[in-house]
């Protein structure tokens, strides 16, 4: 009998996951933990590798398939082995006679729009008139991506698009002539819903501040002067990190969480850093960094980094933050921003570039390290004075860098 | 690799076969007769063949085009039946030829279901598979009444292979099978009668339809009788038929029972409790029975018994079975019928619309307005379309006329598109063409066709 490989799961919140590749195919042999297929959820893509050796036998959810976990997916076993007829012969998949349209299709069938233009069935059109539908924002699952009357009473009765996005109107778009268009990718969605929650969830307010660095750059280049080419040299963020557990530390409110109708103040203090990847922003969590010496951090943050460029991130890595720093610094190009806050936190630190300044040491002017701080904070949780407060904790912990990073 | 065992070699299951096959699937496809099933062997094929020659002789004889003499016209039945069986043999190889390039795994003989997953054939072994699709398709309905087991009671079947053109005919049932031998014999110069049990022949037909066929085929010689019944009938010929008017005695070479089709299932069914429902085995809107990964496709499953809709719907499950979707499209399937002229329509009838509710406008151009028509002799029929009133979507259309069959997919696509009247009626026709007619009638659904007198206010 074949073996059944089945959707993992790879997260304690993960219930269901988007097939975006077969690496193998059907009649392909596979080595146990070979990357056999990529998967993505809302955060992240994963390869997932093949529970045994064997052949593929058979493919039973395609790419484009959205599998909840546990569901087989595809068996390996030897040529000529038996499958269950009854589940391989039923993919996973909508009935197409009423499977509700108006999200994307399995298929991942066409965008709708190719060179601006809509494809949508006429008597699709007259219904979406009279019931008052926007039919450029509806997905079309006809030939071609076409929309039809179905989409368009799917649409009128649930009309979910993808979330936290509003599509310009059939006018806008009318005007925008030729362009590409980009579907969203289950990551970009849940970005985008993320951040339009907390947009529209916290009130916020951002408060700016050039923090005199020179210290902490002297300090790191000291302690990576230290270390031997084969060790890991610290980087700014990775003492920003030890100095804001430091910080949040005297200023609990900062860290706290809203959940319903109380404000809940975690006594672990978990501190996300946001990374850049090619498809969007992903926030690993340091957890406990007040616990964890700056080498312990430095090398935390390296791990998940790598990790977040090989889409390999468990979902513990990137869950249960209370706070997160945001740096831009290295572009050279900000010194403040407003970032959002990354809901159901009630701050964020975004940090600019740290540039040589003129300033005023002693009465003297001479060049010193500063670098912009920017802390947007949830108004309903941190008013402006602990806010101000927050930040001068911090000045004052970069006044003295090695006693903060060092001092138990 | 995905097995599939196709149960039956008709329009559904060799269509189902190659498409399977092309889309990668290992495919076992068993029949006892030869492939091409009822349809390429005793059905549409064949009639056609025998119609096109009737047809062919009753315009000449008739001299239906003035200034082409075409006197001492006679018919030679054994060529005519051996053109038809060389057309038959040409098709049925070439079917054999594409299953076996596709190489699917031909086996003769009688197959039983043992499993959702394996098929025994009595001459060959046991087959077992992901799935199977059951394509068995139908077989003549024959209805009880005192001689109707004599020798000159036909079904359609021995009625294709008569070894001569009988002097008169009575035909039980004026549905679609009746009608067409109907004309084919009458063309023949047999005298054909038509007993129909209805008020009315052609009953799946829109009722406009339906009245002028019937007048086209009394006035082609043809006597029908309607809301009527064989009650027996002789061995000398003699069938008595109660009419609404009492009884009456015909006197018929041969009588052919054309009362219709009923679901061929195969075995196995019982025993693997596949749901059946007034004799025909029940689906789903996927074509899957209630075993799961068995699938019934075509006449068996008794949901719309036409060789077209049958390799549409095999396609459908074999789909199915390889993506998990299909594209079949239950509202937009075509229906033809090969009289003289032809009669094709798709969609609604205009008394469905009104049984089911819509609020709808008719346009209607007859054949009379249309000059390519006219210069082929054919001014009787028109072409009705049916829209909804608000919408203006197309929900269904009705041709009668010269190649009404050809013309039909033009308003298929239309509504298979969701496309409304004014598709079709802003759309260039050619001329001159009959296809003009169909834009005509879209024209008039709404407003009035060009060439039509307007009404009188």
């Amino acid at each position: 009998m074949a073996t059944e490989m089945v959707m993992p799961k790879l997260g304690l919140s993960m219930t269901k996951a988007t097939i975006t590749e077969w690496f193998k195919h059907e009649g392909d042999r596979v080595a146990k933990n070979d990357d056999t297929l990529e998967i993505e959820t809302e955060k992240l893509t994963y390869p997932v590798p093949a529970p045994t050796d064997g052949v593929i036998l058979k493919v039973v959810a395609e790419t484009g398939t959205t599998v909840p976990v546990g569901e087989i997916i595809a068996y390996i076993g030897e040529p000529g082995e038996q499958i269950p007829a009854s589940l391989s012969a039923r993919p996973l998949q909508a009935d197409p006679q009423s499977a509700a349209p108006a999200v994307k299709p399995p298929d991942g069938a066409e965008t709708p729009t190719e060179s601006g233009r809509i494809k949508i069935a006429p008597a699709a059109k007259v219904l979406a008139q009279k019931l008052n539908v926007d039919w450029s924002v509806v997905t079309g699952t006809g030939p071609g991506g076409r929309i039809t009357k179905e989409d368009i009473e799917a649409f009128h009765q649930n009309p979910v698009s993808s979330p936290g996005v509003v599509a310009p109107s059939v006018a806008h778009q009318a005007q925008l002539g030729a362009f590409d268009t980009i579907n969203f990718t289950e990551m970009r969605k849940a970005i985008a819903t993320k951040m339009t929650e907390s947009w529209s969830t916290a009130p916020m307010v951002t408060n700016h501040v050039k923090a005199d660095v020179e210290d902490l750059i002297e300090l790191r280049h000291r302690l990576n002067a230290d270390l031997s080419d084969d060790q890991l040299k610290l980087t700014l963020t990775d003492l920003l990190v030890k100095i804001l557990a430091k910080a949040i530390k005297r200023m609990p409110i900062v860290n706290a969480t809203v959940s319903g109708d109380v404000i809940m103040l975690p006594e672990s203090i978990n501190i996300g850093v946001a990374m850049a990847l090619d498809q969007g922003l992903i926030v690993p969590v340091v957890h406990d960094a007040d616990k964890k010496d700056v080498f312990a951090i430095s090398k935390e943050i390296r791990a998940l980094s790598e990790k977040a460029n090989k889409g390999s991130l468990a979902e513990e890595d990137i869950t249960g933050g209370t706070f997160t720093v945001t740096n831009l610094g290295s572009y050279g190009s900000v010194d403040f921003f407003t970032p959002i806050i990354n809901q159901p936190e009630s701050a964020i630190l975004g940090v600019g570039a740290a540039r040589k300044e003129p300033a005023i040491v002693d009465g003297a002017i001479t060049g010193r390290w500063l670098m912009g701080l920017s802390l947007t904070y949830d108004h309903r949780v941190i008013d402006g004075a602990p806010a101000a407060k927050f930040m001068a904790v911090i000045l004052d912990l970069l006044r003295n860098p090695a006693r903060a990073l060092f001092e138990p | 690799m995905t097995t599939i065992t196709i149960i039956g070699a008709g329009p559904g299951g060799y269509v189902a076969a190659i498409k399977a096959s092309q889309m990668g699937a290992d495919v076992h496809l068993v029949d006892m007769g030869p492939v091409g099933g009822t349809c390429l062997n005793v059905g549409c094929i064949p009639t056609k063949a025998l119609l096109h020659a009737g047809n062919f002789y009753r315009m000449a004889s008739a001299g239906t085009v003035p200034g082409v003499d075409c006197r001492n016209v006679t018919l030679d039945w054994n060529a005519i039946q051996h053109q038809k069986q060389a057309v038959v043999q040409e098709l049925v190889s070439g079917v054999e030829s594409l299953l076996k390039a596709n190489k699917v795994h031909m086996h003769r003989g009688r197959a039983s279901i043992t499993s959702a997953t394996s098929v025994a054939i009595d001459s060959d072994g046991t087959v077992t598979s992901d799935a199977i699709i059951i394509a068995t398709g139908s077989e003549p309905v024959q209805l009880l009444f005192p001689g109707a087991d004599l020798p000159l009671v036909l079904d359609s079947t021995r009625a294709l292979e008569l070894d001569h053109i009988p002097g008169s005919l009575t035909i039980v049932g004026g549905g679609v099978i009746g009608v067409e031998f109907a004309t084919l014999f009458a063309d023949l110069g047999t005298k054909v009668s038509i007993v129909e049990m209805l008020d009315e022949i052609l009953p799946p037909c829109d009722r406009q339809v339906a009245e002028l066929t019937h007048k086209l085929l009394v006035d082609r010689g043809i006597s029908v009788f309607t809301a009527a019944k064989v009650t027996s009938v002789k061995s000398n010929g003699t069938v008595n038929v109660a009419t609404p008017s009492g009884e009456v005695e015909l006197n018929s070479e041969f009588l052919l029972m054309a009362v219709g089709r009923k679901p061929r299932l195969p075995d196995g069914l019982d025993y693997l409790r596949v749901a059946c429902e007034r004799g025909a085995i029940e689906v789903d809107s996927n074509f899957e029975t209630n075993v799961k990964g068995v699938y019934a496709i075509g006449d068996c499953n008794g949901l719309l018994m036409l060789a077209h809709v049958a390799s549409s719907q095999g396609e459908a499950a074999v789909e199915r079975i390889m993506t998990g979707r299909h594209s079949y499209n239950a509202n937009v399937q075509p229906s033809c019928v090969y009289t003289d002229p032809e009669i094709a329509w798709v969609g609604l009838t205009e008394e469905q619309a009104k049984l089911q509710g819509f609020e709808y406008r008719c346009g209607m151009f007859s054949m009379a307005g249309n000059g390519k028509a006219m210069i082929e002799g054919h001014t009787e029929g028109f072409v009705k379309i049916i829209a909804d009133a608000e919408s203006q979507e197309v929900l269904g259309a009705h041709i009668i006329g010269p190649r009404a069959t050809d013309l039909i997919t033009e308003v298929s696509a239309v509504m298979a598109m969701e496309g409304l009247v004014d598709d079709i009626a802003n759309l260039t026709h050619p001329h001159p063409t009959v296809s003009e007619a169909v834009r005509e009638a879209a024209k008039g659904v709404f407003g009035t066709p060009i060439h039509q007198l307007p009404a009188r206010k």
